[in-house]
């Protein structure tokens, strides 16, 4: 089957199987940031992308899903030399070990950041309670949630000035 | 394998697919896990406009596709059907799980461990069923959640019709997990009013524990018409013990499972009565 789609603000052209998953579809068109780490439940949150705006799991979304609508996956979000806030606050913090999840933890991320530049300790445990990280723990990731929402505050200060 | 995925923007044309056939998913988070059928032909439900929350004077209707997420953030249904609906859906699963699964789904697709059905049980929910080129039917929400023949079978679950009582209505709301995310080990919703110093309307709904989300009739009689006291929390959770048959379960033993839920219907009995006496009071 064909649709189009937005994939990081650019309208394309996919063509799939009826049953193929999203994730099956972003890693062929080479957007491999999506990762698995669980057997397509929906337990781990490695696969995770933003569906308009929202978080969502591409290992058990159908591909067909995402047709004519608005998706974000890493990739859109920022590359080595034009880091987004959030990335660098995940590598300042020291929030990344083996990276496997960092893709998914920093969308989920922005996705609570969109939202709110002020989360509480338990809307950042709400907003990442989809998402493991089995290296380093949690306490590198927080800090670098709230690093991130502490500069985007201050980008949004200085740009209302 | 998946042989054909319908994704209608009308009702009329996904009650077609499934009258010849089709699958209804919403969600789609129950689709890949397990062993699939051959040649499933899918009607994704998600884009007919059933994604809405209309608040009357009497009710609050919610669409079958409304997500948990929507609900967990539903600030604006009001009374304690709000706060239960509200604390049962932000409690399921994680972030990205709750974007996906549907109020619908988690009736239509019913697992043991399933949290909605029993809040929609404790509210007294009707289901609206629609089917091709009949008008739609209303059924009770525990007709929908029984072992055996689907009562939607044929048709789409379309929405939840949930009564706004009159008067005010305590609640407790009761569920266990070892992490956040995970499945419910036991889980239990009460509703009572209090009527001239007595336990009026009492409703206990438990799931995790029997074969299905199921409101328990023993436990029902056992506390209207009365004082929620010490005495009555302890027969609460005797009677618990006696009546509920515990479903095999891997995770945990029946025994274990069986004095959980009579804890935590306890403690929710308690939430609800202390909850209504004082609005009563």
């Amino acid at each position: 089957m064909r649709f189009s789609t937005r994939i990081n603000g650019v309208t394309r052209e996919i063509e799939c199987q009826p049953g193929d998953t999203l994730f099956e579809v972003l890693r062929r068109m080479g957007l491999r940031g999506v990762k698995q780490g669980c057997d397509r439940e929906g337990t781990c949150g490695a696969c995770t992308v933003l569906l308009d705006g929202k978080p969502i799991l591409s290992c058990i979304t159908p591909a067909p899903k995402i047709a004519g609508r608005d998706l974000l996956t890493i990739e859109g979000l920022g590359d080595i030399t034009h880091p987004h806030t959030i990335q660098t606050a995940y590598t300042d913090a020291g929030a990344v070990q083996c990276g496997y999840c960092s893709p998914g933890m920093i969308l989920a991320t922005k996705a609570l950041l969109d939202e709110t530049l002020t989360p509480t300790r338990e809307e950042i445990a709400h907003a990442l309670s989809g998402n493991l990280c089995r290296c380093t723990g949690y306490v590198k990731i927080f800090d670098a949630v709230r690093d991130a929402a502490a500069t985007l505050q201050q980008e949004k200060e200085d740009n209302e000035r | 394998m998946i042989a054909a995925y319908h994704q209608p923007e009308a009702l009329d044309v996904a009650l077609d697919h499934i009258a010849n056939g089709a699958t209804p998913i919403a969600g789609a988070t129950g689709l890949y896990t397990g062993r699939g059928k051959r040649d499933l032909k899918l009607v994704d439900v998600t884009r007919l406009g059933l994604d809405k929350i209309q608040v009357t004077n009497d009710a609050v209707i919610i669409g079958a596709t409304v997500t948990l997420g929507q609900l967990a953030r539903a600030t604006d249904i009001p009374t304690m059907v709000g706060a239960v609906l509200r604390k049962a859906a932000r409690g399921i699963a994680s972030t990205p799980l709750r974007n996906a699964i549907t109020l619908g789904g988690n009736v239509a697709h019913v697992v043991y461990w399933a949290d909605m059905p029993v809040a929609l049980l404790a509210l007294d929910a009707v289901v609206e069923v629609q089917r091709a080129g009949n008008a739609s039917s209303q059924r009770p929400i525990a007709d929908c959640l029984r072992e055996g023949k689907k009562a939607w079978e044929g048709g789409l679950i379309t929405s939840f019709r949930i009564p706004l009582a009159t008067g005010t209505l305590g609640f407790g709301y009761e569920r266990f997990t070892r992490t956040v995310s995970d499945y419910a080990f036991a889980s239990t919703c009460v509703t009572m009013r209090v009527d001239g110093g007595k336990a009026a309307d009492v409703r206990v709904a438990l799931g995790a524990v029997q074969s299905r989300p199921a409101r328990v009739a023993e436990l029902e009689a056992l506390i209207e018409g009365n004082v929620v006291n010490t005495e009555l929390l302890q027969a609460v959770e005797d009677k618990v013990k006696d009546v509920v048959k515990v479903a095999p379960n891997f995770r945990a033993p029946a025994d274990y499972r069986r004095e959980l839920a009579a804890v935590l219907t306890e403690r929710a009995v308690e939430k609800a009565w202390t909850w209504a006496s004082r609005e009563d009071g």
